[in-house]
């Protein structure tokens, strides 16, 4: 017998590379879900991972970035926030959507105090 | 003196033939005809009268009238007793019963050559203390008359009246009655009209008036019986035609003119109750009876022209809209009902109809068009779909009825109310009990949403038996839809009417917003994960239920559906990258994903096992080209979910088949298996250990291959291909004819088992999510609460803390427990569940 497979229709999900069970420190939702002023996960809500190793849905720290009480330090460390590397965003090819203002790292790294 | 005693002489004379009453002495004479013809028949008291002596008595006295005697007391006396004579013989009442309509003729006029004599006497007897003050017995000729009509009534009228009464036809009834009445009427007019002749105008009119009502209440009170049912039923059966309640032209415009027969019926009426007015039957209970005539109809009509008719508002876009029967009954008061009482109140003048009167009427009908309505309110229910007459309760809520059947009763009940009452308050009070019922079917909410996603197509199909087809054709209704769609139409004020909105009532009243999203996000996640191609009717529904819901509950749809589009799109992209990669893998590409948010689609299950090979080299590739789109995000494969298609190429035959994903691993493993100049075969527990399959999962696959004819079990448990069909089935009849049936009672056995895929038993990671979620409970409440607590406690907090429900048995918790205790963290010491300290 020659079993041959014509097509093979798969499923998969997708997660961020993180460990699954992870909040965002800002909003409590799972990483894997949206901040919630969205409303799909994946590409239109990304996440950003600063230097101090905490990791936010980007909309979530844009937002804690934006008040002056802040002071650019990062919600969970209190350390000034710096864009992280290891998971950065700007790196995906978004196959279909040109990146998106504020996700410019000298935008993200916040002023000198 | 000589006078007195002749008086008297006559006086007793007079009272031992007559019998009469009369207090004071009928001079001279008795009552008698005014002129009689020779060979009349005389009947009653008066027929033993002597003929003779009534003939002699004018030629004898009259002439001596005028002469004055020698005595004037006498003479007075004298002149007043021949005045009475004179007067009385005249207006006296003839006793024939010869005829039912006439009581013999009136006084002809060649009677007017005595009419000098006979105003003389009429004044002498009218005022006698004027023209007689002499005279000393003196009577009042209004009262005798009076006196003597009510006698002739009561001798003549009254037996007249019940011959009339024993007719067999009602109309002859009234019209033989209202005959004879109407010949004694004028009778006692015409002897009353002499007598006023000779009074003042206003006295006249004075006594006539009392004369008529004095004759109206002898007449009214003997009225029988028999006669009001005539009367009721003759003037009833006219009324009906005037008010058209009987086949009455329906939508008859306003002020158009009536039929001719209408209008003959109509003057038929009005002379009726002339003339019954006329001959004093229209008293009291004449109106009594007229109103009850009315009220009668009125209901009448009100059966006969709206009972099993309902119709919408003619005018949708009145503010309040009324419906249709409201309108044409409201007319029916205004023009008909109304009109005839006001015509008939006109000619009895004593009763007046008023506007506020009509305003009652019309309440009072529309207050029994309610009645009506609510009566068949129950009818209309019951009659779905033949009715028996069974409460609802007995003939549908039971177990023994199908959850489609009582869904497919619930729209009829939604349809029919809504014709009949567009405010719904109805519709909720009856449907209470059967939502109530419905919600305790755990198939209802599975079934509507199944019924909305399918085809309209299927419409004739065995569809019908399984799921409510009539959902889907009314989501595809265009009139439906159209309302549904428009949002721009908030200000149109007869949206409710537009949509029935059947689908819209079902959803509301059945479960809550949760129950209904989880079922439908569970059937859109099958169907989206199928190879169904197009998704349109899933989107209209989800717009349907997003706007009862509101969008942010069914967020997660929105996301399952997007995931699909937009993994259709990366599968271009990957399989671009695919063809292109430099490690390009050796088999043809024909892997295609769909990528889920993990978060957003309904527990799926994890049921991994091992894939072919050459999916597993695409899978990876698949990986890497993800990843490099996507460096943060890993793709984890959920192998038990999805399809394929498969070409089998065994000796004699090829077979082409769509199957599940774990049915292609196994019958891959079946050929990668293969040993040369063999049939391939496996026992099952060595393909378990190299699948890595879940039993079940292992088990249901080999039954659809052995069912496709593609595998067959051998005696000792190994599964064989069947490369040839014939040698196969000789094979298996010579198996079936050598031992047992075995085989083949596996394989029919096999047949109907379905080939859908169980729920997977596996631990699924949103299962392992919910235990850990219930460990931290309860370790919460044994540290907060209570150190140590027994079972039934333990469930019972659960129960009442869990948001969304605490699921579990007292059995399932205390595996879960026994888990943890193996675990080591909990211990159970004298019933009572304990943390462990470390």
């Amino acid at each position: 017998m020659k079993v041959k497979i014509k097509q093979w229709n798969a499923v998969a999900s997708w997660r961020w590379n993180l460990p699954e069970e992870d909040v965002c420190g800002i909003c409590q939702v799972h990483f894997d879900g949206t901040c919630p002023t969205c409303k799909y996960p994946g590409d239109d809500c990304s996440l950003l991972s600063g230097k101090c190793g905490h990791n936010f849905h980007m909309h979530c720290i844009q937002e804690w970035i934006k008040q002056e009480s802040s002071k650019g330090q990062c919600p969970m460390c209190r350390q000034k926030f710096e864009w992280g590397s290891d998971l950065d965003p700007q790196q995906e090819q978004q196959d279909d959507q040109q990146p998106q203002e504020g996700q410019q790292p000298g935008g993200m790294v916040m002023a000198d105090n | 003196m000589a006078d007195t005693k002749w008086n008297a002489a006559k006086r007793r004379v007079f009272q031992s033939v007559f019998h009469t009453s009369f207090s004071q002495p009928t001079p001279t004479s008795t009552p008698s005809l005014g002129s009689w013809e020779p060979g009349q028949s005389f009947g009653g008291p008066l027929a033993s009268t002597p003929q003779k002596k009534h003939a002699d008595l004018p030629s004898s006295q009259e002439p001596r009238l005028p002469f004055s005697p020698e005595n004037p007391h006498a003479t007075d006396q004298t002149r007043f007793d021949r005045s009475w004579h004179a007067v009385t013989s005249r207006i006296a009442l003839p006793p024939s019963v010869a005829a039912e309509d006439s009581f013999g003729p009136l006084p002809s006029p060649q009677d007017a050559d005595d009419d000098g004599l006979f105003m003389s006497a009429l004044q002498d007897i009218l005022d006698p203390a004027g023209r007689l003050p002499l005279a000393t017995h003196t009577e009042d000729i209004l009262s005798w008359h009076t006196q003597q009509v009510r006698l002739h009534f009561v001798n003549h009228v009254v037996p007249l009246l019940s011959i009339c009464d024993s007719h067999a036809d009602q109309t002859q009834v009234l019209l033989g009655s209202m005959r004879t009445l109407e010949a004694a009427h004028r009778q006692y007019a015409y002897g009353m009209s002499l007598v006023l002749r000779g009074m003042e105008r206003g006295d006249a009119d004075t006594a006539l008036s009392k004369f008529r009502r004095d004759l109206h209440a002898i007449v009214g009170n003997s009225v029988s019986n028999p006669l009001m049912t005539a009367l009721k039923s003759v003037l009833g059966r006219l009324m009906a035609t005037v008010l058209g309640v009987y086949g009455a032209p329906k939508a008859q415009p306003r002020g158009a003119h009536d039929s001719p027969e209408v209008e003959e019926a109509r003057r038929e009426v009005l002379q009726l109750v002339e003339s019954l007015h006329k001959i004093g039957l229209a008293g009291e209970r004449f109106q009594i009876l007229f109103a009850e005539i009315l009220n009668e109809l009125m209901i009448t009509y009100l059966y006969k022209s709206f009972a099993g008719v309902w119709e919408k508002s003619t005018d949708p876009y009145a503010v309040h809209p009324r419906p249709r029967c409201v309108e044409q009954l409201v007319a029916w008061i205004e023009e008909r009902y109304a009109r005839l009482a006001v015509e008939v109140a006109n000619q009895l003048g004593n009763v007046q109809v008023s506007w506020t009167d009509v305003e009652k009427w019309k309440e009072i009908a529309i207050g029994r068009l309610a009645a009506l309505r609510i009566t068949e309110l129950f009818d209309i229910v019951m009659n779905w779909p033949d009715s028996e007459g069974v409460a609802l309760q007995k003939r549908l809520l039971h177990p023994g009825r199908s959850t489609l059947d009582i869904l497919r009763t619930y729209i009829s009940m939604i349809r029919t109310f809504q014709k009949l009452d567009h405010s719904r308050v109805l519709l909720d009070r009856v449907a209470y009990s059967l939502q109530l019922y419905l919600c305790t079917r755990e198939d209802t909410v599975r079934i509507i949403v199944t019924s909305l996603l399918s085809s309209p197509k299927e419409t004739l199909s065995e569809a019908r038996k399984v799921k409510l087809v009539e959902l889907a054709e009314l989501l595809h209704d265009p009139n439906q839809s159209r309302s549904e769609r428009q949002d721009d139409e908030w200000d149109d004020l007869s949206w409710r009417q537009k949509s029935e909105d059947v689908i819209g009532t079902l959803i509301g009243a059945l479960g809550s917003p949760e129950v209904f999203i989880k079922e439908f996000q569970n059937i859109i996640g099958e169907r989206l994960l199928s190879d169904q191609v197009g998704f349109e009717q899933e989107v209209v529904v989800l717009d349907l239920l997003k706007k009862r819901f509101g969008e942010s509950l069914l967020q997660a749809c929105d996301v399952m559906i997007k995931d699909i589009q937009d993994s259709k799109r990366l599968d271009g992209v990957i399989h671009r990258g695919a063809v292109n990669h430099p490690d390009k893998v050796k088999h043809d590409w024909t892997i295609h994903t769909k990528i889920l948010s993990r978060l957003y689609w309904p527990d799926m299950g994890e049921e991994p096992f091992v894939v072919p090979e050459e999916i597993v080299d695409m899978q990876k590739m698949y990986e890497t080209i993800f990843q490099h789109l996507k460096p943060t995000r890993t793709l984890k494969w959920l192998n038990h979910l999805g399809q394929a298609k498969m070409e089998l190429e065994l000796e004699d035959r090829t077979i082409s088949e769509e199957v599940q994903t774990y049915e292609a691993a196994v019958i891959s493993a079946f050929s990668e298996h293969a040993v040369s100049g063999r049939s391939p075969s496996w026992t099952f527990e060595d393909l378990w250990m190299h699948l890595q399959m879940d039993e079940d999962l292992l088990a249901a696959a080999l039954r659809f291959w052995e069912r496709k004819q593609v595998l067959r079990k051998l005696p000792n448990d190994e599964y064989v291909v069947m490369e040839r069909l014939e040698s196969a089935e000789q094979q298996l009849a010579s198996e079936n004819k050598a031992s047992s049936s075995r085989g083949a009672k596996g394989a029919n056995a096999a047949a109907p088992t379905p080939r859908k895929a169980k729920k997977p038993s596996g631990m699924s990671e949103k299962e392992k999510e919910k235990r850990q979620v219930y460990w931290r409970f309860i370790v919460g409440m044994l540290t907060n609460s209570s150190p140590a607590m027994p079972l039934g406690q333990i469930a019972m907090m659960m129960k009442m803390l869990i948001a969304d429900g605490f699921p579990w048995s007292n059995e399932e918790l205390q595996e879960f427990l026994g888990d943890k205790i193996a675990d080591g963290e909990l211990e159970l010491a004298g019933g009572k569940y304990k943390l462990i300290k470390k």
